[in-house]
């Protein structure tokens, strides 16, 4: 099976690090990580990963408005999409299912699962 | 465990002393405020137990100054004082709890270790490393299943390694944790314990330097240790070897982003700092809420808990767009204060594998931002609800999916759990005017009618017997009178959710430790008080000393197994009614008919999932304390 590529945007550094150090080491994924949702739409169109993890709450273009531009480019609107967030209300949690998310991970995520996680809400297999 | 005990009563000390000791804990007596400041500002204690009525510089002042100084260290105030007005003073001083005068020994000592507890890297009082467990509640230490009978020091060492597993220590440093000021030990003693502890614990099969020596630095637990000696040094078993390794790509990745975070938590400094004298800005306090959420997701992420758990009310104090009462202000600078002690921490892992439990949610209506709700609010949000205010009917219609612009009710989960009304007037102590007191109340009866179960709590000047008639039939569940202290408000708040359940105390009996562990991380982030016990030959002394509110059994145990146990409270005329659940590997229809036929109340399955087991366990208490109302109120029929 090819390895997954999974697209990580989050305007943390040090958190796309655990993200990647978790993905890499529980998957053997393969991780792009950028710290804008304008660089994360262009490297997404681009690269075309399997799968993106976006932070909600990010200064400039937030997850939220990154995700409908992802949604709206034909190039990208296939890509499941898995917002990364802080403790999150059920109303927010449902508003995001709504809008057609692949799936919400809580923050704090335990690293040692967050790619089972992943791979569950995608169907995926480790 | 370092505890200063500042007392000037002889026979308390006397008779608390021996107690602490018994638990191991370092004990320094000292007998006057100024002293304690003495002895707090120069030693690192791991708690601090204070009187109120103290000479020279009496408790509250010196609680105050404590923590004014940064000490970020749990303080638990004692005293004869039980008024309500009394108690919320001390915990505004900085105290962590408060236990009245004459107090029960056996539950000061759990409040003690809960409050221990709160503040430790790792929460559990189960603290194992590969083959070594230690457990806290019974200072018992096995090595393999083996018992290992230590002397009080070589406990204290070994509990603070185990506390702080991957953390190096220092001759100094130990002498300073573990010895109390009234000895003059040297680093030869030192040594010489860690030598006793050493021998003691090989001699029950455990590796000779399962505790080893770095040099030029000092101690720490051999991370190798964690690996079973029959697997080394073949294939590593793969969970521990990525554990390790993920720890230290965590920590490395902290050492070169602490500087990120130290900056934000720096922000949030300054900000305080000019609190008292000036009115956050719009645009500033949103900075603020947005530094505090995103240390709470950092810290969250490299496993600093008590950080993430700070940085999150931060954030919810920062959320109210009213500006800040003095009260909530030196909330907030507590608060910051503490995160920088927090950010010193190291990352860990944490095994939370299941999501916390949403803050209860209550929604405030108060008209008129009158200041006692915003007290209250602050109160309520120190003990973890999640609450917001709005200022109009229309606004609180909106909230709770009542009105016209909402024609599809919400799902009861985007309800509040609790709706407070407010039918005070700021300026007057008088009751709302006639037309707006008449909206809020026709408020209140189209929300019960629509949401029945929904809690509604109203705050009135007028509380005579026509108006408190008028409120009930209204569907209000709970009328306060005004005046009515915040606190007194909170109180009645947390018996109207089931947030009281949650300090409620579970005790678990497990031969299994790894069980018994992995079911108190389980429901770690339900806060209950939680004691743990692998020998069931100790369940009657220890069931007698905490008392517990629900007891979780497994079955098959050795020397007397979970059925006896049941049956034994169950032949007493004072457990008869106790909530009993069963914790079993067997699913067969058999033993559990057997559990249900002795008196057990519920009966679950191993593997379990945190959130199910925490739903069973609430349920029970909801239960068995309606059924304690009930007995009462025939009581007294």
């Amino acid at each position: 099976m090819p390895t997954k590529c999974v697209l990580v945007i989050d305007d943390e550094e040090s958190i796309q690090k655990v993200v990647s150090l978790s993905l890499k080491m529980e998957a053997s994924w393969k991780t792009i990580t950028v710290s804008s949702g304008q660089e994360g739409i262009r490297q997404a169109a681009i690269c075309q990963p399997d799968a993106i993890l976006l932070d909600v709450m990010m200064p400039e273009i937030d997850g939220i408005a990154t995700f409908k531009s992802l949604h709206d480019n034909p190039k990208t609107q296939a890509i499941p999409v898995i917002l990364l967030t802080a403790k999150t209300r059920t109303s927010e949690k449902r508003l995001f299912q709504k809008i057609g998310v692949a799936g919400v991970i809580t923050k704090p995520f335990n690293p040692l699962t967050l790619a089972s996680q992943v791979a569950k809400l995608l169907d995926w297999s480790i | 465990m370092r505890v200063l005990l500042v007392e000037d009563d002889d026979a308390l000390v006397a008779l608390l002393t021996p107690q602490l000791t018994a638990q191991n804990y370092v004990v320094d007596r000292v007998a006057d405020g100024e002293t304690g400041w003495a002895y707090s500002s120069t030693f690192d204690y791991d708690l601090i137990i204070l009187d109120w009525m103290l000479p020279q510089l009496d408790g509250i002042q010196l609680c105050k100054r404590l923590r004014h100084e940064g000490f970020s260290v749990p303080i638990l105030l004692l005293t004869a004082r039980d008024q309500q007005t009394e108690k919320i003073k001390g915990l505004e001083a900085g105290a962590d709890d408060y236990v009245v005068k004459p107090f029960d020994l056996a539950e000061l000592m759990v409040r003690i270790r809960v409050l221990l507890r709160r503040t430790l890297t790792d929460s559990a009082p189960l603290l194992s490393w590969g083959d070594l467990c230690l457990d806290s509640v019974s200072c018992q230490v096995t090595y393999h299943g083996q018992p290992v009978a230590l002397t009080a020091k070589e406990y204290s060492l070994l509990e603070l390694f185990l506390r702080h597993s991957y953390q190096v220590f220092s001759a100094t440093t130990l002498l300073d944790r573990i010895w109390s000021s009234e000895e003059f030990p040297s680093e030869a003693t030192v040594r010489s314990h860690i030598r006793g502890l050493r021998r003691k614990l090989k001699a029950t099969g455990a590796p000779p330097d399962l505790i080893e020596t770095v040099h030029g630095l000092g101690y720490r637990l051999k991370i190798r240790a964690l690996i079973p000696a029959a697997v080394q040094p073949a294939a590593l078993p793969t969970h521990v070897e990525r554990q390790t390794r993920y720890l230290d790509g965590l920590i490395q990745t902290w050492k070169a982003h602490k500087g990120e975070s130290l900056a934000r938590w720096n922000y949030l400094v300054q900000m305080t700092r000019t609190l008292p004298t000036q009115r956050l800005g719009e645009q500033q306090r949103l900075q603020a809420q947005q530094m505090a959420h995103s240390l709470a997701g950092t810290l969250g992420t490299f496993g600093l808990m008590e950080g993430y758990r700070l940085s999150r009310q931060i954030e919810q104090l920062l959320q109210q767009e009213t500006a800040l009462l003095p009260t909530q202000c030196s909330q907030l600078q507590t608060l910051v204060t503490t995160l920088g002690h927090a950010l010193d921490e190291s990352p860990k892992l944490t095994d939370a594998v299941e999501e916390a439990p949403a803050s209860p949610r209550m929604l405030i209506i108060d008209l008129d931002n009158v200041p006692y709700i915003q007290q209250f609010m602050a109160l309520a949000i120190a003990q973890g609800f999640e609450a917001t205010t709005v200022a109009s009917v229309e606004a609180a219609a909106r909230s709770c999916g009542l009105g016209a612009s909402s024609p599809a009710p919400p799902p009861p989960t985007d309800l509040p759990d609790l709706v407070l009304v407010n039918l005070v007037v700021s300026k007057t102590d008088a009751v709302l005017d006639e037309p707006i007191l008449q909206r809020l109340l026709q408020f209140i009866t189209e929300l019960t009618q629509q949401w029945c179960e929904l809690p509604v709590l109203v705050v009135t000047p007028q509380a005579d017997f026509g108006n408190r008639l008028n409120l009930i039939r209204r569907g209000g569940a709970v009328i306060l009178e005004y005046p009515v202290a915040p606190a007194e408000v909170l109180e009645m708040v947390v018996q109207a959710t089931e947030h009281r359940y949650r300090l409620s105390k579970v005790m678990i009996v497990d031969d299994d430790t790894h069980h018994l562990q992995q079911v108190m991380q389980l429901l770690q982030p339900w806060n209950f008080q939680i004691t743990p016990l692998a020998n069931p030959q100790r369940f009657w002394l220890l069931f007698n000393q905490i008392l517990p509110d629900m007891v979780i059994l497994d079955i098959e145990m050795p020397h007397i197994n979970g059925f006896e146990l049941c049956q034994v409270l169950r032949s007493h005329p004072q457990w008869q009614h106790l909530p009993i659940i069963f914790l079993s590997i067997h699913a067969d229809p058999a033993k559990q008919d057997q559990a249900f036929a002795l008196g057990a109340d519920d009966y679950m399955t191993k593997p379990i999932q945190g959130q199910d087991l925490a739903r069973r366990v609430l349920n029970r208490l909801q239960r068995s304390h309606a059924a304690l109302r009930w007995q009462q109120a025939t009581a007294t029929a």
